[in-house]
């Protein structure tokens, strides 16, 4: 039975999240253009509203006033919901994550998450895998050679991607793991990433397992398709993979997701590896109030701090092939992932 | 049969196949130019400079009595790989010289720029100027009639621009003003097309 | 028929011949200025130097020698390459061209002139000729032809060409040394028929025909193989084309008819391709006037007057027609059995004229006059005509005046009167239904001259979008008026 206060901070951050991650989607797109300008020494969009910030609302009227094609031979149910069903996963990813420290109000222990599940990880890997439902639906009902090509790679990817995604996951739960503790709820998880190794050396799982957090850190770019890893779209393939037959709003939402998609999967990394909320010193903090501002604040820097690796990779690296990426998947990735978490739980056994 | 002898790529080293070293060297270099120089211009409020050398947008040159320069003899016409030049003549009665272009058209959308025109002209009647701003609402509009090409030479009157050589053909027939002797025709002669100097390019720039 | 050796080529020319004729038997051409076929030798401007080795009082003697006024030899030995030969070629073009301004990119010569091309050929680029050049105005000589002295080399063709090929002796050489020019006398304007050729038997770009004055650079001129209509001589020409539009025409060397020369009237006939009063599209009479109308409407309009009563029918011919047209015509008579075939005479005639070197101008203002006879011998005015009669006229002719006016009266006489012509003139006008057709530069064809002798020309250029070949008219008509028989359609039996 949750109490009434956690009640009530589960409804705003479930609104203040969820508008927060559209409109950061919409950003986001203006920062990718921006960011990719600069890394091509060019200047990026500038001319949309002071310093081109209003260009992502200016993209968005674009997208809304566009006329919106829906083809004969599509498949119209399907074609209709698919941007939808792209969207929801993204949009309920993050309901399981803290993103803040747990603090305490009328006596009552309240968490900064919109879902305190107790097997939270299981939560994610299920939504998580629900994601790549969009991209098959959409290619699928296209009813068009490309767009078919694309689905089909997504969803190979997709699952070759998560398997690895899953043992570097089964590492964290590992690790934070204890007896009495419920090693599958994410609040937990966070919890075990505070404290220090020689007082200094924060107890993140990224500083605990390496591998796994290497792991994970490929698997989120194959998760959410974006380079080096974007072969669903591969325009120059595929002309636009699975949304070419997509225009106007639909393929807004397509795009918006992607970028919801993003954020997310940072919040998630940084939750499962970077410690969540948790920075070294939060201890020292004596005001509550303050502590979780800042644990916030954290939050929102380590997730910022992903967002821009998605950005800044993407403009770096070139697309793999996709034997190239069948390689690494099972090839390479598996294996060391599970070698990881084999690792973890022998270090565990020994150190119990 | 020759035996040739191909270099085989050598097997990748372990560190080559992790691909680790290599992105990072790639994150280097992008981060690098993130916060490096921009080589784009803000185009409608900078504009690039060019050397004497650019091959625009051409202009009719005018003579020292303001009238076009050119005799419609058709050279640049003859030289023209795109045939883009249409000329037809017609007479005037002016004491140095009796034939003029009644129609002189470029269609600057079949224009190739090589500058051929201007090295084929006798009479250094026909320059192209640094000019790049080719903007027309029609097909049609592109084709510039003498008045655009003798508006244009009023616009970059003062720009040095890509010439020709200048036999004087125009005043061989005006007596006292002939450049029959091949010295005379050397002194009258400018720059060659295409010969800049180091300076001269420091200077454009 | 003397022999000889012309650069180790055995020739064999005919007796009389120059040296420059034998060598171009043999393929060698021997650069000249002054000679032309067809006038007097005079040997003036020295740049056809050959060296001759011949047998001079028993003994071989090697000269340099003009080869315009050097007889074909038994036993001669002719070089036209060696080292005194080709100093002799620079040397002469080196002294023509110090007076010459080389405003070839204005002069409309450059292309044809031997000037440039034997300064190309057989000259250097430079000139040690350091003095002021002389300089004249261009002047006008009448007749079109406008002289432009500067570029004049002296070579005397044009005074030959009137003083003894034509016999009006206009021009001549005045003045001395320095001041040597062409000139005509003062009052006295070039005043003769053939003085369109003057631009073109000038070597260089001093004389120029006004007509052709900066219409286009000859290059870019397409040369086409055609036959003059302007009388019944048959003068071979050539249509020099640009834009779909003649732009001179000029004489084609023919032996048999004209020489090397045409008349001005053949000449500048040219003009009427493009005149004001074409006629562009097929009209049908409503009440009082000729309504513009399309080709369809207008051919079923005839053919339904020709098939009432092909008793009652007269097919005209002119003597406008080629050959072609007029066999083609003459055959749609058998078509329609009971129609007669007949020709109107050409009404333009003026006495014939021929001048002292040959050249002659036939009287009859007509190219095919004695072919079209012979198809239809029986002239309009023998034939019957009432108020019944249905009268199909093909006409083309490229003059206005070529019916005569008793011929015309006959005609208005007819019931109806459909005509194919080229031209709004007096017979559209009287006509019921007129269908516009083509002229002779705008189709291919046979003309056969008043002597028999009959030349092909083929098309210059693309004509009126809305004007038809006449046999191809003639053709259409064949098949509408059988697809009539054979549907049972229309009145006859």
């Amino acid at each position: 039975m949750i109490s009434q206060e956690q009640l009530i901070v589960s409804l705003v951050l479930g609104l203040v999240l969820m508008l927060a991650m559209t409109a950061g989607a919409g950003v986001f797109t203006f920062f990718e253009r921006k960011i990719a300008g600069w890394t091509q020494g060019r200047y990026g969009p500038n001319r949309a509203g002071p310093k081109g910030y209003l260009q992502f609302l200016a993209d968005g009227i674009k997208f809304a006033l566009k006329e919106d094609v829906i083809q004969d031979y599509v498949v119209k149910p399907v074609y209709v919901i698919a941007p939808g069903l792209m969207m929801i996963p993204a949009l309920v990813l993050y309901a399981a994550l803290p993103i803040g420290k747990p603090f305490v109000w009328n006596g009552n222990e309240v968490h900064l998450q919109i879902v305190q599940a107790n097997v939270g990880v299981l939560y994610l890997l299920a939504v998580a895998s629900i994601a790549v439902y969009g991209i098959v639906f959409g290619a699928w009902a296209s009813n068009s050679r490309y767009p078919f090509f694309g689905g089909v790679r997504a969803s190979a990817q997709m699952i070759s991607y998560e398997l690895a995604m899953g043992l570097s996951i089964i590492s964290v739960v590992l690790l934070t793991s204890e007896p009495g503790i419920n090693a599958l709820s994410i609040s937990n998880i966070v919890a075990g990433q505070t404290g220090y190794w020689f007082g200094f050396i924060p107890r993140w799982n990224l500083f605990a397992n390496p591998v796994a957090f290497f792991v994970f850190l490929v698997c989120m770019f194959a998760e959410t398709n974006r380079l080096p890893f974007d072969l669903a779209e591969a325009e120059q393939e595929l002309v636009g993979g699975y949304h070419t037959e997509y225009s106007a709003m639909k393929f807004a939402s397509f795009m918006l997701s992607e970028y919801v998609n993003m954020i997310t999967m940072s919040m998630v990394m940084v939750t499962l590896f970077v410690g969540g909320w948790h920075f070294p010193g939060i201890e020292a903090i004596r005001s509550q109030a303050i502590q979780v501002l800042l644990s916030i604040g954290a939050f929102g820097i380590k997730v910022l701090f992903f967002c821009f690796l998605f950005l800044w990779v993407r403009w770096t690296l070139p697309r793999f092939r996709y034997d190239q990426l069948m390689h690494l998947g099972w090839k390479a990735l598996l294996p060391v992932a599970l070698a990881s978490a084999l690792g973890t739980a022998i270090a565990i056994a020994l150190r119990v | 049969m020759a035996t040739i002898n191909v270099q085989r790529p050598e097997r990748l080293t372990l560190a080559e196949r992790l691909y680790l070293p290599a992105i990072l060297n790639g994150l280097r270099l992008t981060w690098r130019h993130i916060w490096g120089e921009r080589v784009t211009l803000q185009y409608p409020e900078e504009e690039r400079q060019f050397k004497r050398v650019y091959r625009g947008v051409h202009r009719l040159n005018k003579d020292d009595k303001g009238r076009v320069k050119c005799v419609a003899c058709e050279m640049c016409a003859a030289s023209c790989p795109a045939h883009c030049i249409t000329i037809k003549a017609t007479e005037v009665e002016w004491p140095e010289r009796d034939k003029i272009p009644k129609i002189f058209e470029i269609d600057e959308l079949k224009c190739i720029f090589c500058g051929y025109c201007v090295e084929a002209c006798p009479e250094d009647a026909i320059h192209m100027t640094r000019h790049y701003h080719l903007i027309a609402r029609s097909r049609e509009d592109m084709i510039f009639g003498l008045d655009k090409l003798l508006a244009i030479y009023d616009e970059t009157k003062e720009q040095e621009v890509l010439r020709g050589v200048d036999f004087g053909m125009t005043h061989a027939r005006i007596p006292g003003k002939e450049a029959a002797n091949p010295d005379e025709v050397q002194k009258l002669a400018y720059p060659v097309v295409g010969v800049v100097t180091k300076a001269e390019t420091q200077r454009a720039q | 028929m003397p022999t000889m050796v012309i650069d180790g080529r055995e020739v064999t020319a005919p007796p009389g011949a120059n040296l420059i004729e034998a060598a171009k038997l043999a393929g060698i051409e021997i650069p000249h200025f002054c000679y032309h076929p067809a006038l007097k030798v005079v040997a003036s401007c020295r740049m056809c130097f050959v060296e001759v080795t011949q047998e001079v009082r028993g003994k071989p003697t090697t000269r340099l020698t003009t080869a315009c006024n050097t007889p074909a030899a038994d036993g001669m030995v002719v070089r036209t390459d060696t080292q005194p030969v080709k100093k002799a070629q620079n040397d002469i073009l080196e002294f023509l061209l110090i007076n010459h301004p080389v405003d070839c990119p204005v002069c409309d010569e450059a292309g044809e002139c031997k000037l440039q091309d034997y300064a190309f050929a057989y000259g250097t680029s430079s000139s040690r000729f350091a003095e002021h050049r002389r300089f004249r105005h261009a002047k006008k000589l009448g007749s079109g032809i406008r002289l432009y002295t500067n570029r004049c080399i002296l070579c005397d063709r044009c005074v030959r060409f009137l003083r003894d090929f034509v016999g009006t002796g206009e021009l001549s050489v005045t003045d001395m040394g320095n001041g040597n020019e062409i000139s005509v006398f003062p009052g006295r304007p070039i005043d003769n028929v053939l003085a369109g050729n003057l631009p073109e038997i000038c070597p260089v770009g001093a004389l120029i025909a006004e007509d052709f004055l900066f219409k286009a650079r000859v290059w870019n001129l397409r040369p086409v193989d055609s036959v003059c209509p302007g009388c019944s001589r048959g003068c071979a020409t050539f249509l020099d084309v640009k834009d779909n539009e003649v732009q001179r025409t000029r004489a084609r060397e023919n032996q048999a008819i004209n020489g090397y020369f045409i008349c001005d009237d053949g000449r500048y006939l040219y003009h009427v391709i493009r005149h004001e009063t074409r006629l562009e599209h097929p009209a049908v009479r409503e009440g009082d006037q000729l309504r513009e109308s399309n080709w369809d409407h207008a051919l079923d309009v005839v053919v339904s007057r020709l098939a009432e009563s092909p008793e009652r029918v007269v097919i005209l011919l002119s003597p406008f027609l080629t050959e072609e047209e007029a066999r083609a015509g003459a055959h749609l008579s058998r078509v329609l059995h009971g129609s007669v075939p007949g020709h109107v005479p050409n009404a333009l005639r003026e006495a014939p004229v021929s001048f002292p070197g040959g050249f002659a101008i036939d009287g009859d203002k007509a190219p095919n006059s004695a072919f079209v006879q012979n198809m239809a011998p029986v002239p309009l005015q023998d034939l019957v005509v009432t108020k019944d009669t249905v009268i199909l006229f093909f006409n083309s002719s490229l003059r206005i005046g070529s019916v005569s006016p008793r011929d015309a009266e006959i005609l208005r006489r007819a019931g109806f009167v459909a005509v194919i012509d080229v031209l709004w003139n007096d017979i559209t006008a009287l006509a019921d239904v007129v269908l516009p057709g083509r002229m002779w530069a705008e189709k291919s064809g046979t003309f056969s001259n008043s002597a028999g002798m009959a030349q092909s020309f083929g098309a210059a250029v693309l004509p009126p979008p809305l004007t038809r070949d006449e046999s191809d008219v003639i053709m259409d008509l064949t098949q509408r008026i059988t697809t009539r028989i054979s549907t049972g359609g229309g009145a006859i039996p």
